[in-house]
């Protein structure tokens, strides 16, 4: 008997805040994102019958939308042109004398905390995942989107001391994860 | 006879909830002297603070990002209109 088995009746639920979040590290534009990321489901329901059951579900999600990241980005790059980086000088401007200037930024993150804020998110979604779902909803609602709290009450019918209740639950379970996962 | 609740001096529970909700910016600068101020004397409060605390630095700074609701809601249409015709 297979390992893991699929259950795409939950996968929206379980991995497309998971899926996202990887996505859009990688393409850094929403839009693309989203359709990356519903083409990896609409893949996964086609080729189902060819899971083995030896990955998780989401392990296998995540090996098709690479594989769609990387056709990606092929498309984009098959574009001749579009990939070239433009520099338009402005008035009174002239070659070299923005170069110092516009090429370091000494504010600008660098690859080490890029990757290390990818990883971090992945490592978030990973422990949002072992939450109660609707625990996880209001607190990526409250915390990630930023919704009112009159808003989240109403789209979950509750009052506002049990979303601090949820809230808090959801807190202190996140905190505990990222002890685990994230610092040690 | 229950005794009489302390408008200055608020228990660890109160603090907590008060903390869960300065991570929002919904608390008000009386719920924030209070809360400081049992953070002067109460270890517990004070784990939990910097807990908390840590929790919403990491969770913040574009690190983490989630589908838009509305995306999802769409996005779960469609696939539940492919999944009954793959049914």
């Amino acid at each position: 008997m297979p390992k893991h088995q699929l259950d795409p009746n939950k996968w929206i639920d379980r991995y497309a805040d998971y899926l996202f979040n990887y996505t859009i590290t990688r393409v850094s534009d929403r839009d693309i994102a989203d359709d990356l990321v519903q083409e990896t489901f609409f893949s996964g329901l086609k080729s189902a019958v060819n899971f083995k059951g030896e990955a998780s579900e989401r392990t296998w999600l995540v090996s098709i939308l690479k594989r769609k990241i990387i056709d990606h980005y092929r498309k984009i790059n098959s574009n001749k042109g579009k990939a070239e980086v433009r520099i338009n000088y402005k008035e009174g401007e002239s070659e070299g004398d923005w170069l110092e200037e516009r090429v370091a930024d000494p504010f600008d993150r660098n690859a080490e905390s890029t990757i290390e804020n990818k990883e971090l998110g992945l490592a978030i979604h990973n422990c949002l995942e072992k939450l109660p779902q609707k625990q996880a909803e209001i607190f990526k609602m409250k915390t990630i989107q930023n919704f009112d709290t009159e808003a989240i009450c109403n789209e979950f019918n509750i009052s506002a001391s049990n979303l601090w209740v949820i809230i808090h639950r959801a807190r202190t379970s996140l905190a505990g994860c990222l002890e685990e996962s994230w610092f040690k | 006879m229950e005794a009489k609740k302390s408008k200055v001096f608020i228990d660890c529970d109160e603090a907590k909830h008060i903390c869960d909700k300065s991570q929002y910016n919904e608390s008000s600068w009386w719920d924030r002297f209070r809360l400081n101020l049992r953070f002067v004397y109460c270890n517990i409060t004070r784990g939990y603070v910097k807990r908390n605390q840590k929790l919403s630095n990491l969770v913040s700074d574009d690190k983490v990002e989630c589908m838009d609701s509305k995306s999802k809601t769409s996005l779960k249409t469609k696939f539940d209109k492919q999944l009954q015709n793959h049914q």
